[in-house]
């Protein structure tokens, strides 16, 4: 709810006003009953603010033209300005209008004053010791910018016409929705044609000052807003006829209030009430003459709510941020217990593992490892003797002239046929063969030594015995590798021979013939026989 | 614009109010931050510690999968002497089995001092000892294939890994000719032998 002073001047009209209605209506009188009664409406709501809208005829509005300035200069400016204009009342108003767009740009400011600061005085007296809140005082002239905007006429050249008391009319020129003039009129008439002719006479004569003025430039269109009761609705429309620039529109308070969405049955004749639901139901309605220290129980007020808000916001963002956290740790605590659980359950799930796993006393990995590494030291890295025995027995069989005296057998990671004779025999080398696959490096090597007999003591048939038995040994497909150590008889002329020809020695020299012969196996062939 | 007792008196419930309101926020803005991040480190925590268990199940499980794969053949290591102490007196017993059967007329064994074995190209795991006894067999046979017979025999009934590395055979005599008895031997053999066995941290 929201309560709204009228002053018209003389007494002082009490309104309530809710959702876009009024529901009371009051009225009180400039004596000390009507402050009694008044202080006790005051004191009903004593927390609620209340609007004082005004319009008196010693309201004077003046359009001066002062430097554009900027800052703290242009408020000291619009002080001095209003004080210049208004020196004998603290009840002035001053705000900017436009600026100019010549000369040196000057800015055009409105300056409103109310003159006889004494008539508000005892309405404000009662207000201030009922320590209620006043919101502001609102000149009508002014608010009628936002009854216009509601009722359709925001930017053009409007007059608006209004009756708030008896006997007087009210005239106010806007212009592009800002005020450039206004003043009211007394008047005397009888009844509703006296009215009319009052009206009429009263808007040409101040269409032609607006045109001496220049407020309305020559030939300019200029609408005519008539709010009328209607009651004078068909004496003002006998008499008022468009022309010369100049539309009128006539609307009756209901029909207005319909405009400007103001419901419910009006509390009066006048169009008071179109202009207070303009000012209540503006947002932040600029306040025109309410001064601060008029002000102070509204802001002790606004202060005293604002700090319940702020203590309201603080318990409400409390409350918030309790319940986002309880949320935060309530979804933790359910991601917890789930995680906990899925813990347990993995838990469960080892110690049955391990329970099957506890037949072994070893790690799984060094179980691996020790099949790998075994396996691979008896299947992969290890040769015998009976694979190249069996071929050297194959050659041997068709070589009977060579009687084998003594044979070595040696796995090496040497590949040096000649190397495997009898003095590397013994040492005990591990027979581990480093690479990779099957007996990768690992080399099978046969030192034969035997002597060839049967050749009769012809050294010739001896040699080519022996000569025989190393080309088949080469001609084998198995042994890559065949190296003579010791041949027979060595007759090469780098070597020294010696012998016993005689005839006791002959039979003797002739039976036997020794030699060496060193072989390797084929690496792949020694692989093949694991 | 000046304020009264009366103004300040008027201000004080409502700026007492929105003080301890404030005060209010504070603290629960505080305590529930604390609140929550201790409900975050908890979850966290309970995070790392499924995570953890989840690890430790899925490792238990490949150990199962090793385990499954390989505990066969380990335990037949085992059971053949590969993996553990060397079995001398068992492989001695042995070695007499295999004779009895063989009647080699010679049969002469050396075994040395059991060491470690470092072998070139393979890698032994940090847990495992690989260890090898150097070993000699004397041997003497009425011909070669007993040599033969004697040597796989001991591969495929010994109690351990026997690696040959060399053999040497010698004819007995000078001539052609085979002497035959239970007492003459007509090759007198020697080969060398490294002996493996495997031994095991337990877990």
């Amino acid at each position: 709810m929201k309560r709204l002073l009228f002053f018209p001047g003389h007494r002082l009209l009490a309104y309530e006003w809710e959702g876009r209605r009024y529901r009371r209506y009051e009225a009180f009188e400039p004596d000390s009953s009507g402050f009694e009664q008044f202080r006790a409406w005051l004191e009903e709501a004593p927390r609620l603010p209340v609007h004082m809208l005004i319009d008196v005829i010693e309201e004077e509005f003046h359009i001066e033209q002062v430097p554009h300035v900027i800052g703290r200069d242009r408020m000291d400016l619009m002080r001095r300005t209003a004080e210049k204009r208004f020196r004998s009342t603290p009840y002035r108003y001053i705000t900017c209008q436009r600026r100019l767009k010549s000369g040196r740009r000057d800015d055009e400011m409105l300056v409103a004053g109310m003159t006889n600061p004494q008539l508000l005085q005892p309405w404000l007296d009662v207000i201030d010791s009922a320590g209620t809140p006043l919101r502001g005082i609102y000149s009508l002239p002014l608010v009628g910018q936002h009854l216009l905007r509601r009722l359709g006429f925001g930017k053009r050249p409007v007059l608006l016409v209004s009756q708030e008391v008896s006997s007087t009319a009210r005239q106010s020129f806007y212009d592009n929705g800002r005020l450039r003039f206004s003043r009211l009129v007394p008047g005397r008439y009888e009844d509703a044609e006296g009215y009319g002719d009052f009206v009429e006479r009263e808007i040409e004569q101040t269409i032609h000052y607006l045109g001496s003025q220049r407020l309305r430039r020559r030939q300019e269109p200029v609408d005519v807003v008539v709010l009328a009761s209607s009651n004078d609705l068909d004496a003002l429309r006998e008499r008022l006829a468009d022309g010369d620039g100049v539309t009128f529109h006539v609307f009756t308070l209901e029909e207005a209030a319909r405009r400007i969405g103001l419901r419910g049955t009006l509390p009066g004749e006048y169009s008071d009430t179109l202009f207070g639901h303009a000012l209540l139901n503006s947002w932040l309605p600029t306040n025109h003459y309410g001064l601060s220290t008029l002000r102070r129980h509204y802001f002790i007020q606004r202060a005293r709510v604002g700090l319940a808000a702020t203590a309201a916001g603080c318990v409400i963002a409390a409350a918030g941020v309790g319940g986002a956290a309880w949320l935060q740790v309530e979804a933790n605590r359910a991601g917890t217990e789930q995680a906990r659980d899925r813990a347990r359950l993995f838990e469960q799930r080892y110690e049955a593992r391990l329970a099957q796993l506890s037949e072994f006393d070893y790690r799984a990995v060094d179980v691996k490892d020790a099949v790998d590494l075994l396996d691979d030291i008896q299947h992969v890295r290890t040769v015998e003797p009976g694979g190249a025995m069996a071929r050297l027995g194959n050659v041997l069989g068709a070589h009977p002239n060579v009687l084998l005296g003594r044979l070595d057998w040696r796995a090496t990671r040497s590949d040096t046929v000649g190397s495997g004779d009898a003095r590397g025999f013994g040492r005990g080398q591990p027979l581990l063969a480093s690479g990779s696959g099957r007996n990768s490096g690992v080399h099978e090597h046969l030192l034969i030594r035997g002597d060839i007999v049967g050749f009769g003591g012809v050294y010739r048939t001896a040699i080519e015995y022996f000569e025989d038995f190393v080309e088949a040994l080469r001609a084998h497909e198995e042994f890559d590798r065949v190296e003579v150590i010791q041949a027979p008889f060595d007759l090469e002329p780098e070597t020294g021979v010696s012998g016993d020809s005689g005839l006791g020695a002959r039979d003797q020299r002739a039976s036997r013939a020794a030699f060496s012969v060193a072989v390797r196996l084929r690496a792949e062939v020694a692989d093949a026989a694991q | 614009m000046q304020l009264s007792e009366l103004d300040l008196r008027a201000l004080t419930v409502p700026g007492l109010a929105a003080v301890v309101a404030a005060v209010v926020l504070f603290a629960t803005w505080h305590y529930a931050g604390e609140w929550v991040r201790d409900s975050e480190r908890e979850y966290r925590q309970a995070r790392s510690a499924l995570t953890s268990a989840a690890r430790q199940y899925r490792e238990a499980s490949d150990d199962q999968d090793v385990y499954v794969r390989y505990a066969s053949r380990f335990t037949e290591l085992g059971d053949l002497g590969w993996i553990g102490r060397e079995q001398r007196l068992s492989w001695i017993e042995n070695l007499q089995d295999i004779n009895s059967e063989l009647r080699l007329p010679t049969l002469r064994y050396d075994i040395e001092q059991q060491q470690r074995a470092e072998i070139g190209g393979v890698r032994v795991p940090a847990r495992m000892d690989l260890r090898q006894s150097p070993m000699r067999l004397r041997i003497g046979a009425l011909h070669e294939g007993d040599v033969l017979a004697l040597l796989e025999r001991m591969r495929a009934e010994g109690s351990g890994l026997m690696v040959v590395s060399q053999c040497r055979f010698d004819r007995v005599g000078d001539g052609p000719d085979i002497r035959i008895g239970p007492r003459q031997a007509n090759i007198d053999a020697t080969c060398d032998l490294h002996w493996y066995t495997l031994r095991l941290e337990p877990e």
